[in-house]
């Protein structure tokens, strides 16, 4: 059996006495920065981004992926006890979880979530486990006007599937990529947009620009709302879930996980979006609507799974076809980056050890997360007793010091402090950032591809559509577009995304 | 977006813009980059957590400097003696 034999391969590397180190930390961090609201992993992971230059690769990505899934876990926990969202996959989960808490029932609102996030991660490992080798497959017969078209479609569906008006997000995407125009054209050796500063010859760093944008421009953010932490004071007793609890969270923490292990493949997808699916959903089909938002505890079962599914199973594009499909994922791609290792099939086929052991990681994270979540749980609660006031200085610092330390050069500090502003301006004219910095990741590569196969064509442009891939995907993107035009499915994607 | 134009378009208000803590974010983290060299990291940090704490409405020097004292001791401990980054540490005045 070729996945035994890969999975062993990977539990020989995730086994490392170092790598169980580094996914521990990893887990720890995640926990710790998904409980405190303010700081997501976005965040976190471009602060780590430089300071995993002095990792071995495999170390540094298993740790990084741990953050990413230890916030689901740690979300969860501020939007039970306090009516906060840790992290914004855990929005829904106030709604009910917090409901919950005030009748005495947070041990039990807790549980759950940890249960559905294991059951959904150990799920997702699989998925991801089994779906790589026929994607890899798959991704090596493309040529570059398939990548291309694979692209196009990542983006477009990206816009589709975010918040707010799909206009907003395609302008978005479209300014993302033209930031990513700055630099040398690499097959004329041409400056682009670099005003002579030598400090852009080499393009944008993306870093710089996540973490003006996510880290400092949130702070300013939250500065501004002054929110009152309604922390439920009474003890956390009673952890265990009835058996009348058990037979409602089952079904909903199977149909959670299922929706987003789908969600979290598709471009834009991942935890967020998992969440909030699996909410709407779990009130669909429940007999007893009425319940929601009064403390069902299938509306805390379903989105704390899905949400954990959707962010293990994001990483299947960005493995398998070197494709981001959420700006934690195009954070990856720079992790990658850094250690000189080029997203797409060849990770699998030519770092076989790195591959399967990020995947295994992944579940043996997933039960350290288990661990760390149910009975520390108290100590976590504590964290949130710190004032925002000491908080954000100490991310200010982080950020910094992780910005200077990517070339070891204040330009990209400024960079940073400009991109602040700059995001700050976002969040006051609604606009999302996030299809902004995927555009800004993918440009390149979209570039490149695009060149290729027009060289290859010797510049025929109607090869987009002659080669049945390639057109196929085109077509996908375009129907895509359409069906957002439709009345129904409009207003529907809205009421979605508004809940 | 071509809705924008209309004539039936609904009028949005601008959010209100809080220029001041704004102004202490950005400027903590541009005077970050231009004192890292002369000030070193020491001085440098101070200056980063003293000015963005300004940000904050609810601002005592007593916890600003606690908080610098404390979090300049942990990045001493995590990057320059755990991680090991090449970071000027002290004033260039002293090398």
């Amino acid at each position: 059996m070729d996945l035994f034999h890969n999975l062993a391969i990977g539990f020989s590397t995730a086994a490392q006495p170092a790598n169980l180190l580094y996914a521990f930390f990893g887990c720890l961090l995640g926990t710790l920065i998904g409980v405190l609201p303010g700081l997501g992993p976005l965040a976190t992971i471009a602060m780590l981004l430089p300071i995993t230059y002095a990792l071995q690769p495999d170390s540094a990505l298993i740790m990084l992926a741990g953050i990413y899934y230890g916030a689901q876990y740690g979300g969860s926990t501020t939007a039970i006890v306090v009516n906060l969202p840790g992290e914004s996959s855990s929005v829904v989960t106030t709604i009910d979880g917090y409901q919950m808490a005030k009748q005495g029932r947070a041990g039990v609102a807790l549980s759950t979530a940890a249960i559905g996030s294991f059951f959904a991660g150990c799920v997702a490992t699989l998925a991801l486990a089994a779906l790589a080798g026929p994607l890899t497959a798959a991704a090596l017969l493309f040529g570059p006007k398939e990548f291309f078209a694979l692209m196009i479609l990542g983006l477009i569906l990206a816009s589709v599937l975010s918040s707010g008006p799909f206009i907003e997000g395609i302008g978005m995407v479209v300014l993302g990529m033209l930031l990513s125009l700055v630099g040398t054209d690499l097959s004329t050796g041409t400056q682009r947009f670099a005003f002579g500063i030598p400090q852009l010859f080499d393009g944008l760093d993306f870093v710089p620009l996540a973490m003006g944008i996510f880290g400092f421009a949130e702070i300013v953010k939250n500065l501004e709302q002054d929110d009152k932490l309604s922390l439920v004071t009474q003890k956390i007793a009673n952890l265990f879930p009835t058996r009348e609890d058990f037979r409602r969270m089952v079904p909903a923490i199977l149909r959670g996980t299922a929706l987003g292990t789908l969600l979290g493949v598709l471009p834009g997808g991942g935890a967020v979006l998992s969440s909030f699916a699996s909410y709407t959903l779990e009130k669909k089909l429940s007999k007893h609507p009425e319940q929601f938002g009064k403390g069902a505890i299938e509306g805390v079962a379903g989105p704390e799974s899905a949400n954990n599914a959707g962010a293990q199973t994001s990483f299947i594009p960005l493995l398998t076809l070197g494709v981001p499909s959420n700006v934690v994922m195009a954070l990856m791609v720079g992790a990658m980056n850094i250690h000189n290792i080029q997203p797409g099939p060849e990770v699998m086929t030519k770092n076989p050890r790195l591959f399967w052991g990020l995947i295994v990681s992944m579940w043996v994270g997933n039960l350290m997360l288990l661990i760390l979540n149910l009975p520390l749980v108290g100590l976590w609660v504590k964290l949130l007793t710190i004032p925002y006031r000491y908080l954000f200085p100490a991310i200010m610092v982080f950020c910094s010091i992780g910005v200077y330390s990517i070339n070891s050069g204040t330009f990209e500090v400024y960079e940073a402090a400009i991109f602040c502003v700059f995001g700050y301006l976002l969040i006051k004219l609604q606009l999302p950032a996030a299809p902004l910095l995927l555009g800004l990741v993918l440009g390149p590569a979209i570039e490149e591809n695009f060149r290729r196969a027009m060289v290859l064509s010797r510049g025929d442009v109607s090869v987009f559509l002659t080669s049945p891939l390639s057109a196929a995907l085109l077509v996908a993107a375009a129907i895509a577009i359409v069906l957002l035009m439709l009345p129904t499915i409009r207003s529907r994607r809205e009421e979605a995304l508004q809940e | 977006m071509l809705s924008a134009v209309r004539r039936t378009a609904e009028r949005q208000e601008l959010q209100r813009w809080d220029l001041k803590g704004l102004a202490w974010v950005t400027g903590s983290v541009a005077l970050f980059a231009l004192l890292l060299f002369p000030l070193g990291l020491m001085g440098a940090l101070f200056v980063l957590i003293v000015v963005s704490s300004k940000a904050s409405p609810e601002f005592t020097w007593t916890g600003a400097l606690a908080n610098a004292a404390v979090l300049i001791t942990l990045c001493l401990l995590v990057f320059v003696y755990g991680l090991g980054l090449q970071l000027p540490v002290w004033p260039a005045l002293l090398n």
